[in-house]
């Protein structure tokens, strides 16, 4: 069983660049400082937030690439998800993830700027769909 | 030997018949040529080599030359030009500094504010206006005053107080028109309520995002709320509380549900800053061009 693991992971092993980089996009490097000046909370360090930072990522690796890229996006609705979960929590990640698999269309494309080298619709950040915040479109997303 | 000497003889004459008689070479490096050419480059809007024989115009006196303050300006505008504000505003604030009755002071101030704006710092730009550019030395900086003070109004949204500063019987310039025009876009920019948007994603889902103009989202939103409505529908129908199908298909319709609703407020929050945001590109571009 190990050995399977093993083997299918391997083909995975051409992508490790950009899992180290989108590990360290999502990350925020922030929460190791703080927790090692002793002010570790159970908001930083979410199990839920591990978990399903967890299932994405054996998405990505194991499922997502037995077939076509299907996502419209050139940050995809998984790295959407997780960035959405790593920064707001897991209720709110959830919600945002769910409202843009709505938008994940061939439809809704028109709507955003197409990045030429991948030919996806380029979406806004992460922090543009929370509901909390100060709406603000970043210079260059918008269409 | 004898044949050498002659032909290097021979060479040297007529080199030396070759050579014009009478050769006045400019001097590249004086004072006056060195601004000649600095204004050339400035004229070619190659800044940033024409800040450079600026520098050079001033090194070259022993003493500080009367016209130094108009030539530290043109340092200043170099800077500006090329996008490096916070050199520029050293450059203006540098001019304040060292001539203070300098006649180009209050253009320091004016371009410092406008460095400001063009930065996206409007607060500063405005407190800066009020602050030492509350009585300017003529009616034509008073002028450019008000209109700077209105862009920087502009692109903070508050498009009635842009209009507000000019008066209504008064006969507008060109860019006073232009940006009472753009004011007046803002006022009237279409706007998307998001509580409504909400309500009806809430109400039928999928509604909110036809509202704000995104069909495609709503059709994607109300199939699949539909689809996993009806399969947990059916399960619970079939097999009662403790159907698996039901309860599985029930969180996950129960997720898009509530991610439809919060969807549709973010679209209609998301498609009023989309409205503000496309005049604002406009007037980036109107800035640009006529504010100098």
């Amino acid at each position: 069983m190990l050995l399977i693991i093993f083997f299918i992971a391997d083909f995975s092993r051409a992508d490790l660049q950009d899992d180290i980089s989108f590990i360290m996009q999502t990350h925020d490097r922030t929460v190791y400082r703080e927790r090692t000046a002793s002010s570790f909370t159970f908001k930083q360090t979410s199990e839920l937030r591990l978990i399903m930072s967890g299932l994405v990522r054996t998405y990505q690796i194991f499922v997502s690439p037995q077939g076509p890229p299907s996502c419209n996006f050139t940050v995809t609705c998984s790295h959407f998800l997780t960035r959405a979960v790593q920064k707001y929590g897991i209720v709110h990640g959830l919600l945002m993830a769910g409202d843009r698999l709505f938008r994940c269309t061939r439809g809704g494309r028109r709507f955003h700027r197409i990045d030429s080298r991948t030919g996806h619709a380029i979406d806004y950040p992460v922090d543009t769909y929370y509901i909390r915040t100060s709406r603000r479109i970043p210079q260059g997303y918008l269409r | 030997m004898k044949s050498c000497l002659l032909n290097i003889c021979a060479l040297l004459i007529t080199t030396c018949w070759l050579l014009p008689a009478d050769v006045s070479v400019a001097d590249y490096y004086s004072p006056e040529n060195i601004l000649r050419f600095a204004g050339y480059l400035f004229e070619d809007g190659d800044y940033l080599r024409a800040a450079g024989e600026y520098q050079r115009f001033l090194f070259s006196f022993d003493s500080i030359p009367e016209q130094a303050d108009s030539i530290l300006f043109q340092i200043a505008e170099c800077y500006r030009l090329t996008e490096d504000y916070i050199r520029a505003i050293g450059q203006y604030q540098k001019i304040i500094d060292r001539y203070p009755r300098s006649r180009l002071k209050d253009e320091c101030y004016y371009k410092i504010s406008l460095c400001h704006m063009l930065m996206g710092r409007h607060d500063e730009s405005i407190h800066f206006l009020y602050n030492h550019l509350s009585e300017p030395s003529n009616s034509s900086l008073s002028l450019r005053i008000q209109q700077l003070t209105a862009a920087n109004y502009l692109f903070q949204r508050r498009w009635q107080a842009a209009i507000n500063l000019f008066a209504i019987d008064s006969a507008y310039s060109k860019t006073t028109s232009h940006i009472i025009n753009y004011a007046s876009q803002g006022m009237q920019l279409p706007r998307k309520s998001s509580t409504l948007a909400g309500l009806y994603s809430a109400i039928v889902p999928g509604t909110g995002k036809f509202y704000c103009g995104r069909t495609v989202d709503g059709i994607q939103s109300l199939a699949t709320v539909g689809v996993l409505g009806w399969q947990s529908y059916t399960g619970f129908r079939d097999d009662g509380a403790g159907s698996v199908k039901g309860w599985v298909f029930g969180v996950i319709g129960g997720i898009f549900y509530l991610g439809n609703i919060y969807g549709s407020v973010v679209a209609a929050e998301i498609y009023n800053e989309e409205q503000a945001e496309r005049l604002l590109q406009k007037v980036r571009v109107f800035v640009n061009v006529n504010f100098n």
